[in-house]
């Protein structure tokens, strides 16, 4: 028996529905590499443009978050919270342990990260300490992937944005790996702590407050709707330019 | 234009006896004059319950906090206010009323080219209307999204939206196959002689607003569609717990939405091309220039939607270009403006009733237009987003710019339509009332919008409230001006005066024609050779 036009509509929608769907792998997750260190062969460029090794620069205790300087999502809440953190807490930034901003886009520049920084500084209190102990990286794309790997830190490119998870990252002073703070939040105790234990040679589970993901929406629907949206656009415009020029070439009606 | 005067043998449209008599006789009419009285007769019932709608809403806001009605009612108040305006009167408004009465006349034709197609348009819009309002009064109370229906509140919410949208979606097909007979008529049924470049203005702007609305309502159609398989069905299209996209519906709802404005805005630049001219005794200035700016607003209308969503999200390189395209937007309707002002200029004046309609719609729909500027601005948009300014631009374009051309039209064309004089004195009376009251309703919002008061709220801070009395006040004497104006034109469709052919020595062709009009328009098909607007005769 033949189906009825009521179904053709759903049908027709069940197939968009299934067409095109993304799928966002577990490229973007955090594996967590506790007790593993940072290579010695990561090079990165400091706020002043000078290149450095990752390894030596990490001589306290410190906290590495990836962002990027031009993300649209949650890279500046990230930021904001470092900040609050570091107003906050009752350690010394710099003395006790410091903070690295490292951008996972090669697009970004020393310029960029200078003037992201100098950003946040203005509106600090502790406007010294942060200066020195707060730093902002960026890379190339091959020392950007050993950093990220070496991390487990995923993160995947889309259009021209990223998508990716906010953490911060414990690093003791030898560059071992002791502590994944998942998403932005931190409190300065859990600062405290994790600081106290990097000093010890301590790894810690990691923290859990929410699995927190900035990526550009691209929703399935986006692309299920577009694939509509263009296919009735086109058949809107044809018959419209069909229309006009019909109108123009055959004669006119009889006056009668 | 050197028409051929046509005597009138044929009995008027108004007495003639088809093959239904009364009631009968008018709603399954075929004749384009009578479907446009069809249309106007519905129009101004909708108008009235709008008007009415509208000044409930100023009533609550009278006083902060809740005044006669609780928050819930003012909601489905302001969406059924808007429905209505918007999509029972605004948008088929000057087209289906004027268009239908007046476009076949002054092109010289007897009819439409689809007569029943014509009345099918007005019988679609009636179910529509219908299936729109009783939302209101069915299931589980009034929808409350305001008239936008946005995503994802649209079908979140458990008030009686699916009647709302789907009325919106079948009002959507009137007005498609109206544009598409308008095409087809200004295609085909033009008298001989009448070039493109020979048609008077008015069905120059009817076209270009045929063309959007063939073009532009089956995007909302369809939208308005999927809101309704979503609410009904679960397909995830703009739920982002279904996997949608609600800044999408934003886009799709816009991209009609937007030129809709020009379908409800064109037609009425049309009537004031119309009606400068004759109350000047001058040609238009700049004919080319106008009928040039009409159909470059309709085709840029396309493309400047995304300044509605400023706030949504929308990457920079958008937003500029869209800030760039609105403002592009405002450069033919300058060119209008400014050509309305020039046509004035050494004209041989005459201060009727419909010119003052028409001198006020430039004052009012100036105030609207420079207003628009501050919110096509990307900067000042996001202070006034959302807040009462918008509301205040807003009813300045559309009340002020349809409304006001609304109101000049029919007091233009209302001796050829009914075939009798208004009070003049009376409408002029009604007109001042009005005005006043319109200003007074609508500038304090304004001013409150930059102060930061939100939109769609029933209540406010007290630091508001001076102006909200003002606006208030506004509102009740704009209501007395309404109700004069609608009794003078009511009592003298019945009782006025008789009606010359030509009471304001008009030239396009309706006004070769008897008043009111035979029911075949010309005993002969006039030839065309001169130019619209030559006085010189």
């Amino acid at each position: 028996m033949a189906l009825g036009y009521k179904y053709y509509i759903p049908a027709f929608l069940s197939i968009l529905l299934v067409w095109n769907s993304p799928t966002i792998g577990n490229e973007i997750e955090i594996s967590e590499k506790l007790g593993e260190y940072i290579p010695n062969d990561i090079l990165l460029i400091n706020e002043q443009g000078d290149t450095v090794n990752l390894l030596e620069e990490i001589t306290i205790p410190t906290v590495i978050s990836f962002v990027y300087f031009n993300c649209p999502g949650i890279c500046t809440p990230l930021l904001n919270e470092t900040q609050s953190i570091i107003e906050k807490s009752n350690l010394e930034l710099g003395t006790d342990y410091q903070f690295f901003a490292i951008s996972f886009d090669p697009r970004d520049t020393p310029a960029l990260a200078l003037q992201k920084k100098n950003n946040y500084i203005k509106s600090m209190q502790k406007k010294t300490e942060a200066r020195s102990g707060w730093k902002f990286f960026t890379s190339d794309s091959l020392n950007i992937q050993k950093v990220t790997s070496s991390l487990g830190f995923g993160f995947k490119k889309v259009g021209t944005e990223y998508i990716h998870k906010a953490s911060m990252i414990f690093v003791n002073a030898d560059g071992m790996i002791i502590r994944y703070n998942m998403g932005i939040n931190l409190l300065p105790s859990e600062l405290q702590i994790s600081v106290i234990e990097a000093n010890k040679g301590n790894t810690l589970p990691k923290t859990y407050k929410n699995d927190e993901y900035c990526f550009p929406y691209v929703a399935p629907a986006y692309q299920r709707l577009n694939n509509i949206a263009k296919a009735f656009g086109i058949i809107i415009i044809a018959s419209a330019l069909l229309f006009f020029f019909y109108l123009i070439i055959k004669p006119k009606f009889s006056k009668n | 234009m050197n028409a051929e005067s046509t005597h009138m043998h044929e009995e008027n449209y108004l007495k003639y006896q088809g093959k239904f008599k009364g009631l009968l006789g008018w709603i399954f009419s075929t004749d384009h004059k009578r479907i446009g009285l069809l249309y106007l007769y519905s129009i101004a019932a909708f108008f009235i319950l709008g008007a009415i709608l509208g000044l409930m809403m100023k009533l609550e806001l009278i006083a902060p906090g809740k005044t006669i009605m609780e928050a819930q009612t003012y909601n489905g108040i302001f969406t059924l206010h808007g429905i209505t305006m918007i999509f029972l009167i605004v948008i088929p408004g000057i087209p289906a009323v004027f268009g239908n009465f007046l476009l076949p006349i002054m092109i010289g034709a007897k009819d439409v080219a689809f007569p029943k197609l014509n009345l099918a348009s007005w019988w679609v819009y009636i179910f529509g209307a219908i299936v729109a309002v009783s939302s209101q009064f069915m299931g589980d109370g009034p929808p409350d999204t305001g008239w936008t229906f946005y995503a994802p509140y649209s079908f979140k919410t458990n008030t009686n939206m699916l009647p709302a949208v789907l009325g919106a979606f079948i009002l959507g097909f009137s007005s498609v196959l109206t544009g598409l007979n308008f095409i087809v008529t200004i295609h085909r049924m033009r008298a001989p002689g009448m070039k493109w470049l020979k048609m008077p203005l008015f069905p120059w702007a009817l076209y270009a607003t045929a063309w959007v609305q063939l073009l532009a309502t089956p995007i909302v159609a369809i939208t308005l569609l999927l809101v309704v398989l979503e609410r009904t069905l679960q397909i995830g299209f703009f739920d982002p717990a279904l996997g949608g996209d609600p800044v999408l519906y934003q886009h799709l709802f816009w991209i009609y939405s937007h030129p809709a404005v020009y379908i409800m805005i064109l037609p009425a630049m049309g009537v004031i091309s119309e009606i400068l001219p004759t109350f000047s005794q001058k040609p238009i200035f700049g004919y080319k220039a106008v009928v040039f700016s009409t159909m470059l607003i309709a085709f840029i209308g396309y493309f400047v939607w995304g300044h509605h969503m400023f706030t949504s999200g929308l990457s920079e390189v958008s937003l500029v270009a869209f800030s760039f395209l609105t403002f592009l937007v405002a450069i033919p309707s300058a060119i209008k403006v400014f050509n309305w002002v020039a046509t004035l200029y050494q004209g041989s004046i005459v201060l009727k009733t419909p010119l003052i309609w028409a001198a006020s719609f430039l004052v009012v729909f100036m105030i609207g237009g420079l207003t628009g500027l501050v919110l096509g601005s990307l900067a000042t948009n996001v202070h006034v987003h959302d807040t009462a300014f918008v509301v205040a631009h807003f009813h300045y374009i559309i009340f002020g710019g349809v409304g006001f051309a609304f109101f000049a039209a029919i007091h233009y064309w209302f001796p050829k339509i009914f075939g009798r004089m208004y009070d003049a004195k009376t409408a002029n009376t009604g007109w001042g009332i009005f005005f006043i009251g319109f200003n007074t309703l609508y500038f304090p919002m304004f001013y409150l919008g930059i102060k930061g008061m939100p939109r769609r709220y029933f209540d406010y801070l007290p630091e508001f409230h001076g102006a909200n009395i003002l606006s208030t006040f506004g509102a009740i004497i704009l209501i007395i001006g309404l109700t004069i104006i609608i009794s003078n034109l009511i009592k003298s469709a019945r009782n006025g005066e008789p009606a010359e052919a030509n009471p304001w020595n008009g030239v396009t062709l309706e006004w070769k024609v008897s008043s009111p009009p035979s029911l075949e328009n010309f005993e002969e098909i006039p030839t065309i050779t001169k130019k619209p607007y030559d006085f010189t005769s």
